[in-house]
């Protein structure tokens, strides 16, 4: 028996709307929605295209780290060295830019180090057999010390402003922040990776069951080592961002990101526990995040509140996410 | 093949304890003996140990560390300068307390918040650890030297030379926006009370002290709103050393007009005012945090001098566009830096007693 499509307007709103109805990221996208709404009408210099970049740029940083945290997190581990990663690779770019090497070979070594970086903690973790988020705990305090040391705890500056590094890689495209274009590329490669590949479909088949997962023949331990190096060089790709933009490494640059790249990722649906996880959901969670801060200064927020308010913001924000998705997606 | 990796992974941790034990003072310049130093030891007496414990570890911190370096290598005694990667008393208060265990013959410390460390510094004094405070006071403490600038002061100064600069420029009020990279640290907001002091009575307003974070892009990114909330401001002032160079960036993007203040004189900083974008920073002398403590310390170990009574002031030093040049070498070079300051300590610090005053309370 043949369906009959409604053709008309309403048919198509409702059409659309049960395509939202499932979507994973509604809840969060609707939080973020009423959080801009509720801001351009407090404060009209929110709406303003210039304030919109800056905040999309603001948020860039969490953002492509966020893509590596949603695999990391969605098999089921935790990366608390991101932050750290950030910080070396910062440096690590910012030393070979000051030793007069060509641009790309810096980004190369920058990208390198993250990898090696990444890299390690998922050796580490198989082969001391330590959880992930002690290992990264460690490797935490160490990257940042390695960063200390070779910076000796003091900012990198005064490189060549005019090459393409700095004016293009710290600049804009087509009016838009680099650091966005590279957040929205890597955002759509991230989710492509996550819902159309195999090694997605894996990744969050170790997040679901690690048991199942290694019965069914998929190498943990690889995939482990695989997903960590990956998120490494992500990091290190929001270092040289960093680098790039602020023109300095500074050895304060990346300190506590970790925790917003993870509150990112878990604010945009990606499961703490592993097993689910969502691209689009993260950087709708970092851009939460950039908003906020946005939002608190266009609107003088008591300084010293301000952190306060930040925290309880995220928590309504989770909680609009929750009761959209209650609201709209059938209880499983 | 696994046991052996697995073997020199555990090894590695041991490693980097050994070599930062071979790790002290390889390539610095040659120190100058200082001037005021009192004679080498006698062969037979043991070295005096002396314990530096800083606050957190940056690009301020690190010219204290020289400092106190260089003062234990011109007076001939061991100085092993310490401090918490981030700005965390309790970490600091345990490395303090590693220090007494250790035995140190004196302590210097760098205690931020002053409150908490009233017990630590007690803990020292009680095992006859003499301990001297530097860039922070400890009120109440045991700790009764103390060598640092008066941060109110410079606060003062700040406003006074801002205002002079502003009115220069033709103009009599407007807002002043200003940004502290900690809120509730005692020695920043003595610099936003002193500031704000400073102008009372002009036409000029000052903001309430907007937190703009110490994560270098938090710290650009929270200034750079700032600067979107407040188009109308004639001068943004950060007391923090991080402000300026991220200031200095958010004014190029913006093609602003403000005027630029603060504190410190790190490279882009000189960089900012050499080039005029920033127009006033106030320069702390570091090195002298960290060479007069060790200096006054020696001299009470050795020569059984008492330590100064009270604060001796290291002084604030105002950079702009007219003087960057002449201070630029001494903060980019490090021996001339060593060369300046032993010049400097010679002429200005002979008499450590005699400089020392009361030490100035907090302002309300």
């Amino acid at each position: 028996m043949s369906e009959v499509r409604d053709e008309s307007f309403s048919g198509g709103m409702k059409r659309a709307f049960r395509g939202l109805q499932g979507l994973q990221e509604i809840g969060v996208l609707v939080a973020l929605l009423l959080l801009c709404l509720g801001l351009t009408l407090a404060a009209p210099v929110f709406k303003s295209p210039g304030n919109l970049l800056q905040v999309a740029r603001q948020a860039s940083y969490y953002g492509i780290m966020a893509v590596g945290m949603v695999f990391v997190i969605s098999m089921g581990d935790i990366d608390l060295s991101v932050g750290s990663i950030l910080t070396l690779t910062n440096i690590v770019a910012g030393l070979a830019l000051k030793a007069s090497l060509p641009f790309p070979v810096a980004i190369l070594i920058g990208l390198a180090t993250g990898a090696v970086c990444g890299c390690f903690n998922g050796l580490l973790a198989i082969w001391l057999r330590i959880p992930m988020i002690i290992v990264t705990l460690g490797t935490l305090s160490i990257f940042r010390g390695i960063a200390l040391v070779l910076c000796n705890a003091s900012p990198i500056s005064q490189f060549p402003k005019t090459s393409l590094f700095f004016t293009v890689g710290g600049g804009d495209i087509l009016g838009i922040p680099t650091s966005v274009v590279v957040m929205v590329g890597l955002a759509v490669i991230g989710w492509i990776a996550i819902t159309r590949t195999v090694t997605g479909r894996r990744i969050m088949a170790i997040g679901s069951s690690p048991v199942t997962a290694r019965l069914s023949g998929i190498p943990l331990d690889g995939y482990r080592v695989g997903v960590m190096t990956l998120n490494g060089t992500i990091a290190a790709l929001a270092g040289v961002i960093a680098l790039a933009f602020l023109q300095s490494a500074d050895p304060s640059t990346g300190a506590g990101f970790e925790l917003w790249v993870i509150a990112s990722v878990i604010i945009g649906g990606t499961a703490l526990s592993g097993g689910r996880g969502s691209v689009p959901g993260a950087i709708l969670g970092a851009l939460i995040i950039a908003v906020i801060g946005n939002g608190l200064i266009l609107l003088s927020a008591p300084t010293y509140a301000a952190t306060a308010i930040t925290g309880a913001v995220i928590i309504l924000a989770v909680a609009i996410d929750a009761f959209v998705k209650r609201r709209t997606q059938p209880q499983r | 093949m696994k046991r052996i990796f697995q073997s020199a992974l555990l090894a590695l941790p041991l490693l980097m304890l050994i070599s930062c034990n071979n790790s002290s003072n390889s390539g610095a310049p040659p120190i100058p003996s200082s001037p005021n130093a009192t004679p080498t030891p006698s062969s037979g007496k043991p070295r005096i140990k002396i314990g530096y414990v800083l606050h957190v570890l940056n690009d301020f911190s690190q010219v204290i560390k020289r400092g106190a370096e260089d003062a234990g290598k011109a007076l001939d005694v061991d100085v092993e300068v310490v401090g918490p990667e981030s700005a965390k008393a309790t970490d600091a208060i345990g490395m303090f307390e590693g220090m007494i265990q250790k035995k140190k013959d004196g302590l210097v410390v760098i205690p931020m918040p002053g409150d908490v460390w009233v017990k630590p510094i007690k803990e020292a004094t009680d095992a006859s650890i003499p301990v001297v405070s530097a860039n922070i006071t400890s009120d109440g403490s045991t700790s009764s030297t103390w060598f640092g600038q008066d941060e109110y002061q410079s606060g003062v100064i700040l406003a006074t030379e801002l205002r002079k600069m502003l009115e220069a420029d033709g103009k009599k009020n407007g807002k002043v926006l200003a940004g502290i990279c900690a809120p509730g640290v005692a020695v920043l907001e003595e610099r936003y009370k002193g500031f704000k002091k400073g102008l009372e009575g002009s036409g000029f307003t000052v903001t309430d002290p907007k937190d703009v974070g110490v994560e270098n892009t938090k710290n650009y990114s929270a200034w750079e709103n700032q600067a979107t909330a407040n188009p109308d401001i004639v001068a943004a002032v950060g007391l923090c050393s991080m402000d300026i160079p991220n200031l200095t960036k958010v004014k190029t993007r913006a093609h602003a007009k403000w005027i630029i203040g603060g504190y410190d004189l790190n490279t882009e900083t000189l960089d900012a005012l050499k080039s005029g974008t920033t127009q006033i920073s106030l320069g702390q002398h570091p090195y002298l945090q960290g060479y007069l403590p060790v200096l006054a310390m020696v001299q009470h170990l050795r020569d059984k001098k008492p330590l100064p009574k009270g604060w001796v002031n290291v002084g604030t030093e105002i950079v702009t566009k007219a003087n960057v040049d002449s201070i630029s070498p001494r903060e980019t070079d490090r021996a001339a830096e060593t060369k300046w300051y032993a010049d400097y300590i010679a002429k200005n610090f002979s008499d450590l007693d005699a400089l020392a005053k009361p030490l100035p309370g907090l302002h309300p």
